[in-house]
């Protein structure tokens, strides 16, 4: 770009440039979707094959699987912080969202826990699908709105599933609200 | 017809200030980035800017690393929204 004098037609066309260049890079949230839409999925699918084969403490998957999960994320967190440089409305309000997120979720999983895993696991959907109605109109992506919607319809089929097949409801609630998104999130043009 | 505000309407400032609008805060390398301008150009048009009482200027350790980072002011919010009326105008749109 060159800076010398300028008429008030190129002012505009800096002001539309400056914008236009700033403007959300959807794309980068997709990473965040896929990895805990992924871990989930398989933390879920794996827990439901365990339970089949009669493995004992086959739940230890999820604190193993999540753990790493949440390892590989602050590294993609510290990552972005170093690749960054700007700060938009929606990146505050996408941060908080995300943050406020950990309670309702950390509630469900002492609930699962103390209570009735058979009741905090229509909550987990609840909470997915939740989050990614709020991220998708936030990002004005529709794919993530429809995802969270399917995702919270699922939770409350499963109040009426019995057993061990919430696990498959969990799993297709995830690949409805996180992973099919992600993915669709990935090969947005801007 | 209102007279473009002359601190504004300088390109490199101009689209400093832009970039402040559409961002909660900024760094100093992503502005100079963004406006392919050289470090000591922005520099200068930053401290204009601020002496102007447009923008606010934090400088802070990252990594124990030196970062400067740009906020816009009430007051350069201000004149953006009538430097862009004024725009507006003067090219009938």
């Amino acid at each position: 770009m060159e800076y010398g004098n300028f008429d008030k037609k190129e002012a505009l066309n800096v002001i539309e440039e400056m914008v236009n260049s700033s403007r959300y890079k959807m794309k980068a949230e997709a990473k965040y979707f896929l990895l805990w839409g992924w871990m989930v999925f398989a933390a879920a699918i794996i827990h439901f094959f365990l339970v089949i084969a009669e493995v004992n403490n086959s739940w230890i998957i999820w604190p193993v699987l999540m753990g790493l999960a949440f390892i590989i994320y602050l590294f993609m967190v510290n990552k972005t912080k170093r690749e960054g440089g700007s700060s938009t409305y929606i990146d505050r309000v996408n941060k908080y969202l995300w943050l406020g997120f950990f309670g309702p979720l950390l509630v469900t999983i002492l609930s699962g826990v103390f209570i009735s895993w058979a009741a905090a696991y229509p909550f987990f959907m609840a909470i997915y699908g939740w989050s990614a109605i709020v991220s998708g109109g936030l990002l004005k992506f529709k794919p993530l709105v429809n995802g969270g919607i399917v995702s919270c319809i699922l939770g409350v089929a499963t109040i009426f599933v019995p057993g061990m097949y919430i696990l498959l409801m969990l799993a297709l609630a995830i690949f409805a609200g996180f992973i099919i998104p992600g993915h669709a999130l990935n090969n947005v043009e801007s | 017809m209102k007279e473009l505000d002359p601190i504004l309407h300088s390109r490199l400032r101009l689209a400093i200030m832009s970039l402040l609008i559409t961002h909660d805060e900024v760094t100093f390398p992503f502005v100079v980035e963004k406006t392919e301008a050289s470090r000591g150009n922005v520099s200068v048009q930053i401290t204009n800017l601020e002496e102007a009482g447009y923008l606010d200027v934090t400088k802070s350790f990252e990594d124990k690393k030196p970062k400067t980072t740009l906020t816009i002011t009430k007051k350069g919010e201000t004149a953006m929204e009538a430097y862009t009326k004024a725009l507006k105008e003067y090219l009938n749109l």
